[in-house]
C-alpha cells in the first residue's frame, strides 16, 4: 500500500496504490471511486478490503479522494461533479502510469458509480468494464434522501437534548447533508442530474444492494443497457454513523463487487 | 494557506499519515496529532480532522492526522502488542516523524470518544505532549447526572420519559437491588473501553500531567447526555489536588458525538483553536477551592424556549 499525491499542484488529490501481488500471472488494474460525503468516510473500509482482494488477484489497485473530500485537499464545499469527472481521469492516468496498458475496471459506489460512468468519454485508455454499485441516477430525489438522512441523524444524535442544530440553510448556500456541505454548485449540479435512458459505458455492471429504494433491478438496467444487474438481499445503510456500529464491510456486496469485477 | 504531505511511517513503513503545515508563517513550537476515533479512518467523524488541520494551520500550528496500526489506510502491526498497547506505540511513532520532518518536538493530542483513551495513555508516558484534548472520552456519572437522565426527555417528550422510566422501572423491581460501583465509561464502546479508570485514578492522572506543565481539555457532548448532562459534574466527580490546575471542561450540549452538523463543527473547531492557542501562552492557573469548569453559554441549551 503506497500512499500518493496525484494530480496538479492546485487540485492535488490524496491516493493509496495497492501494487499487484507478484505471485499471480494475471495483469489488470482496477480504479475506485468512492461515493459522496458521509457515505465515502463509510465506505472506506469496504474499499481497502476490496482493494486488497482485488490485489492478491493480480490487479494494481488505485484508491482515491476527489478534490475537497477525504484527506484531500479542499473544502466541502469545492466539491463539485464536474471536478470530480477531472479528478476521476487523473486518478485513470496515475494508475494506467503505475499499471501500464492493461485491462481495466473501474468500480463506483452510488454518486462515484454515475461519475465514473460519465468521465469514461474523457480517457484515452478506457476501461473495460464498469462495476457500478447503487448508482445515482436521480440527483434530486438522492438531494431528497441525504436532507431526510441529515435530519435522522441529528434525532439520533440529540436523542435527549432539547437543543436542535439550525436546519435552514446557512448564508453561504450550503446545504448542510450528514456534517457535510453541499455547495449551491453542487446542489444544482444534482438537482439536474437525471439519467434517463442514455446507455452507459459498455461493460455496465450494476450491483443494487437490499436497501436501495430508489432503483429497480429491471429499470437500472434498462436505463443503462447494462451488461449484468445482480441484486443484492443485504441492505446496506450509506450514511449511517460508524459510532453506531453500522456494519462496514457486509460479506455479500463485498463479494457481489469482486465477483462482477472478475467476471469475463 | 496550508500545505500538506501524504506519506508511510514508522518502524516498517506500515503507518499512513498526512501533515499539515502553515504556508504563510512560522509554526508554532507545537504540533497537533489527531487519529482515528472508532473505526473511523484518519479524516475522523465528518472529516473533522481535516478541517481542523487546515485551521490550525491559519493559526499557525502544524498538525499530522494518522491511522492506527490496521486501521484506515495503515497496515497491521507487525509486533506482538494488543490494539490499545499499539495505538499508543504508533502515537510516539507519529511524534517522532514529525521530529524527523519539521524539527518540532512539543505536541497536543486530540482524542475522540475510543481515542481519548490512547491519548490519555500517550500523554502520561511521553513528556512531549504539552496539551491532551479529550472528547466525550472518560465519564463519570453522578447521581444528579442519573435523576436528570429521566427528567431531561420530559421537557419535549413526556409520553416516552414516562413510558422509558416505567420499563426501567419494571427491570429494577425484577431484577432486585444491587450495588453499581462507579467506573468510567468511554461513550460508544462500554465500560471495557476506559481500562478500569476510577474518578479518584483518573484525577491523579490529570494532577500528575498539570505538574508535569501539561494542559487538558475534557469535553462532553450533547449525544451523551444519558451520562453527562450538568455543567459541574466533572467538577463534583472528579476531585484534583495539585496546587495548579490545567484541567478545562467543557460542556456543550449543542455539539454532538461525532459532530454531525456544520454548526457543531464551527463551535468544536472554535474551541480547539481557542484552547490550542492558549497552551503556548497559558501560565498555569492557581487552583480555586473547585476545580475550573468553563462552562459556555452555547447557542443550544436544555431550556424549553430554546426547543420551541
Amino acid at each position: 500500500m503506497t500512499p500518493l499525491r496525484i494530480g496538479p499542484r492546485e487540485r492535488e488529490l490524496v491516493a493509496i496504490l495497492h501494487p499487484r501481488s507478484a505471485a499471480r500471472e494475471r495483469r489488470a488494474a482496477a480504479l475506485l471511486c468512492p461515493p459522496l460525503g458521509q457515505e465515502s468516510v463509510r465506505t472506506h473500509r469496504l474499499m481497502r478490503v476490496l482493494a486488497e482482494r482485488l490485489a492478491r488477484e493480480g490487479f494494481d489497485v488505485l484508491r482515491f479522494d476527489y478534490f475537497g473530500t477525504g484527506d484531500s485537499p479542499g473544502d466541502d464545499v469545492d466539491a463539485d461533479l464536474d471536478g470530480w469527472r477531472i479528478d476521476v481521469a487523473r486518478a485513470a492516468e496515475a494508475l494506467l502510469q503505475a499499471s501500464g496498458p492493461v485491462p481495466t475496471t473501474w468500480i463506483g459506489l452510488r454518486l462515484g458509480a454515475t461519475v465514473a460512468m460519465q468521465a469514461v468519454a474523457d480517457v484515452t485508455h478506457r476501461p473495460a468494464a464498469v462495476v457500478a454499485c447503487d448508482p445515482v441516477l436521480d440527483g434530486a430525489r438522492y438531494l431528497k434522501a441525504l436532507a431526510a438522512d441529515h435530519i435522522a441523524t441529528q434525532a439520533a444524535s440529540y436523542s435527549l437534548a432539547a437543543w436542535r442544530p439550525p436546519a435552514a440553510p446557512s448564508t453561504d448556500g450550503a446545504l448542510d447533508a450528514v456534517g457535510f456541505a453541499l455547495s449551491g454548485t453542487l446542489q444544482a449540479q444534482l438537482g439536474g442530474l437525471r439519467w434517463v435512458r442514455t446507455r452507459g459505458p459498455a461493460q455496465t455492471r450494476i450491483v443494487l444492494t437490499g436497501g436501495c429504494t430508489d432503483l429497480d433491478k429491471a429499470s437500472v438496467q434498462t436505463t443503462l443497457g447494462a451488461t449484468s444487474c445482480v441484486a443484492l438481499a443485504e441492505p446496506f445503510d450509506w450514511t449511517s454513523e460508524e459510532a453506531l456500529n453500522a456494519s462496514l464491510v457486509p460479506g455479500e456486496l463485498l463479494a457481489a463487487l469482486f465477483a462482477q469485477v472478475l467476471a469475463p | 494557506m496550508t500545505v500538506e504531505y501524504t506519506f508511510a511511517f514508522g518502524e516498517h513503513r506500515t503507518l499512513v499519515g498526512t501533515l499539515t503545515m502553515p504556508s504563510t508563517q512560522r509554526p508554532r513550537r507545537f504540533a497537533v496529532l489527531m487519529f482515528n476515533s472508532g473505526v473511523i479512518h484518519r479524516v475522523g467523524p465528518h472529516r473533522i480532522n481535516v478541517k481542523a488541520a487546515r485551521r490550525f494551520a491559519d493559526a499557525g500550528i502544524a498538525s499530522m492526522r494518522f491511522d492506527v496500526s490496521g486501521l484506515g489506510d495503515s497496515g497491521s502491526s507487525q509486533g506482538m502488542s494488543s490494539f490499545d498497547r499499539q495505538a499508543v506505540e504508533d502515537l510516539v511513532a507519529a511524534m517522532d516523524e514529525v521530529t524527523a520532518r519539521t524539527g518540532i518536538d512539543r505536541f497536543a493530542v486530540h482524542g475522540i470518544c475510543s481515542g481519548a483513551v490512547h491519548a490519555l495513555a500517550a500523554t502520561l508516558e511521553d513528556e512531549r505532549i504539552v496539551g491532551l484534548a479529550m472528547q466525550d472520552g472518560f465519564v463519570f456519572t453522578t447521581p444528579r447526572a442519573r435523576m436528570r437522565r429521566y427528567l431531561l426527555p420530559l421537557r419535549h417528550e413526556f409520553s416516552r420519559a414516562v413510558r422509558g422510566a416505567m420499563r426501567r422501572l419494571g427491570a429494577l423491581a425484577r431484577r432486585g437491588p444491587r450495588t453499581r460501583p462507579v467506573v468510567a465509561t468511554s461513550a460508544g464502546d462500554g465500560p471495557l473501553g476506559t481500562a478500569g479508570y476510577t474518578p479518584e485514578r483518573f484525577a491523579e492522572a490529570l494532577d500528575r500531567l498539570s505538574e508535569r506543565g501539561t494542559s487538558t481539555l475534557v469535553l462532553y457532548t450533547g449525544s451523551i447526555l444519558n451520562l453527562y448532562n450538568y455543567a459541574g459534574q466533572f467538577a463534583e466527580r472528579i476531585r484534583l489536588r495539585s496546587t495548579v490546575s490545567r484541567v478545562e471542561c467543557v460542556f456543550a450540549p449543542d455539539l454532538d458525538h461525532t459532530l454531525s452538523n456544520r454548526h457543531a463543527q464551527g463551535r468544536m473547531l472554535d474551541l480547539l483553536e481557542r484552547w490550542l492557542v492558549g497552551l503556548e501562552t497559558g501560565a498555569p492557573q492557581a487552583r480555586p477551592s473547585v476545580p475550573p469548569t468553563a462552562v459556555p453559554r452555547p447557542q443550544g441549551t436544555l431550556t424549553r424556549r430554546q426547543a420551541q
